[in-house]
């Protein structure tokens, strides 16, 4: 059960379908603009990543600085999540869907590192807490589209959804159904030998694989800066009724 | 009672292709216990007519605001004084900011509401609707013959003009009211057609509400025309789309219509051929919340997300 935050503005919501999956966002009446882009960012605390861990740290709190100093900041709603077999049900969310300007990310926990990687519970998490959350926007009015981006070194180890489910839900995002689009992207870092098996989910679920390559201080700034220049990219189309669009930016 | 406003103008269709500004603008204040909503309409062929409609609205609103401030629980001096706040604002703000009278030709239209009843006015075209708890919308449209509606800035030569336009005959039918009532179940009834004098339509469409009808509606809006211009909608269902609110949170107003507008647009069509704007006042019914709130001070636009109450039957 990911940890929700105890804060009156928001409210927990269901994966549909999906039992023990949920996920927090900001209650309607208290969002002022009438449009949003849903931003989603997980990431790998398993026992692999210890070793870069703080830079890991560093690196989310840079994206989400950035994205806070974006002229579209006050249109960005992000949650932030952490994956791994040694937390409750395998995920923990830091923060549900919130305005930028609420979020303080020095306050991020120190991450600590261990356990295996329920990467396909993650990957399912955030498309589908996205698409469940917009769908609750766009009944009310609201234009909604959503980026996602699940920052991994390693293969799945250990979940409970299956790429059948997660394949499920990126299409019901792509299609237009509940958002207007949703671009998912996969980044691998310190991946190694895990590096083709990632790549191939591009093929079997429909996530966009990008590799940073080693986890060093540059690459995880560079993950960072990707981060930020993918969610301005994504943040200009609301509204526009387009489909998804390839992500251009590259690490 | 309480109230929470919003409101919203968009380009239309043959300004954004001719590469001309939006000339509807539209805004609203609520304090709590007091609202309004204001629209105008720049003419097209004018000048600065967006800076006109601007100044309109503006001076509309402080007048409405000092007016509140000032009443004695009367709105029976809010029509007489608000109108004399809007000449002083045109006649101060013309030379001020070196403008021309044909930038100040825009319509105007408002709503002022009250704890004891409300006050809607209107000079030129658009639209009065009000959506009633159980789900029925009254609507009137108002036009001019030959698309030349009366501006408030008019005087002097400019009314003579104005007078000789139409014709030179005070008595001559020049402005007409379309109402039309919709019951939720979705059928159009009881639709008429009233003409009124040239004289008539210059002195504008007042409406009055007492407060015991204002405790049966849900939603009062005033429309620009633009709402009676959109390719490939019939502007009683374009009404109808745009107080479908699914809530009453934040910028209620400006969801809806961007919802609807992108929703037409989907269907095929262009969108609004005119610009088009509304402002909304939401009633709500007082509760013993609303008894214990504080008011809240003019220029803040409190967003609250109280849901509709349940309808009431109404005699109307």
């Amino acid at each position: 059960m990911p940890r929700m935050m105890a804060d009156s503005t928001m409210e927990t919501g269901n994966i549909g379908g999906a039992k023990g999956f949920q996920f927090s966002g900001v209650r309607i009446e208290h969002l002022g603009a009438t449009e949003y882009t849903l931003v989603t960012i997980a990431v790998d605390v398993t026992g692999s990543t210890a070793l870069f861990a703080d830079d890991l740290r560093k690196c989310l709190i840079a994206a989400v600085e950035s994205c806070k100093r974006s002229p579209r900041s006050i249109n960005l709603l992000l949650r932030v999540i952490l994956f791994s077999t040694s937390l409750a049900r395998g995920i923990e969310e830091l923060h549900g869907f919130k305005p930028l300007a609420e979020i303080d990310p020095q306050s991020y926990p120190t991450f600590k590192p261990s356990g295996g990687t329920p990467l396909f519970d993650a990957m399912f998490s955030v498309v589908g807490a996205t698409n469940a959350y917009s769908k609750k926007l766009m009944d009310q009015d609201f234009l909604t589209n959503g980026i996602v981006f699940v920052i991994t070194d390693g293969d799945d180890t250990s979940s409970v959804a299956t790429t059948g489910m997660i394949k499920d839900e990126i299409e019901r995002g792509t299609r237009g159904e509940n958002i207007e689009s949703l671009i998912p992207i996969l980044i691998g870092i310190n991946a190694g030998t895990c590096k083709n098996y990632l790549a191939a989910l591009e093929t079997e679920v429909g996530m966009k694989y990008k590799d940073a390559g080693d986890a060093t201080p540059g690459s995880l700034a560079k993950v960072a800066e990707f981060v930020s220049r993918s969610v301005s990219s994504q943040s200009q189309a609301v509204g526009t009724g387009g489909p998804s669009q390839n992500v251009s930016a590259t690490i | 009672m309480r109230f929470s406003t919003d409101h919203y103008f968009q380009i239309g269709h043959a300004h954004y292709t001719a590469g001309k500004p939006c000339q509807d603008h539209a805004l609203s204040r609520s304090t709590g216990a007091v609202a309004c909503a204001i629209v105008s309409d720049g003419c097209s062929s004018g000048g600065n007519t967006d800076i006109g409609a601007r100044i309109l609205t503006l001076g509309t609103l402080q007048a409405i605001r000092e007016h509140a401030k000032a009443r004695d629980g009367s709105l029976a001096t809010a029509g007489v004084s608000i109108a004399a706040r809007q000449e002083q604002c045109i006649a101060a703000a013309r030379p001020m900011l070196g403008l021309e009278p044909e930038d100040m030709l825009a319509t105007c239209g408002y709503i002022y509401l009250t704890q004891d009843g409300g006050l809607v006015r209107l000079h030129g075209d658009g639209v009065i609707a009000c959506k009633y708890r159980d789900g029925t919308i009254a609507m009137r449209r108002y036009d001019w013959t030959d698309n030349t509606p009366f501006y408030p800035s008019y005087n002097g030569a400019d009314l003579d003009a104005f007078v000789g336009c139409h014709g030179g005959d005070m008595q001559e039918v020049r402005f007409t009211e379309q109402s039309v009532v919709r019951r939720e179940r979705g059928e159009y009834v009881r639709t008429d057609r009233v003409e009124y004098s040239l004289k008539d339509g210059i002195a504008g469409v007042s409406m009055e509400f007492s407060a015991s009808h204002l405790e049966q509606i849900e939603f009062l809006a005033i429309f620009t025309d633009g709402v009676t211009q959109i390719d490939g909608v019939d502007w009683r269902d374009a009404i109808t789309d745009f107080l479908a609110f699914k809530s009453t949170a934040g910028e209620f107003a400006k969801r809806r219509m961007i919802r609807g507008i992108r929703d037409t647009q989907r269907a095929g069509g262009k969108g609004p051929i005119d610009d088009i704007s509304y402002a909304v006042v939401h009633i709500q019914p007082e509760t013993k919340t609303d008894i214990e709130m504080e008011e809240q001070p003019w220029g803040l636009q409190p967003h609250e997300g109280i849901s509709a109450s349940s309808s009431t039957d109404a005699g109307r």
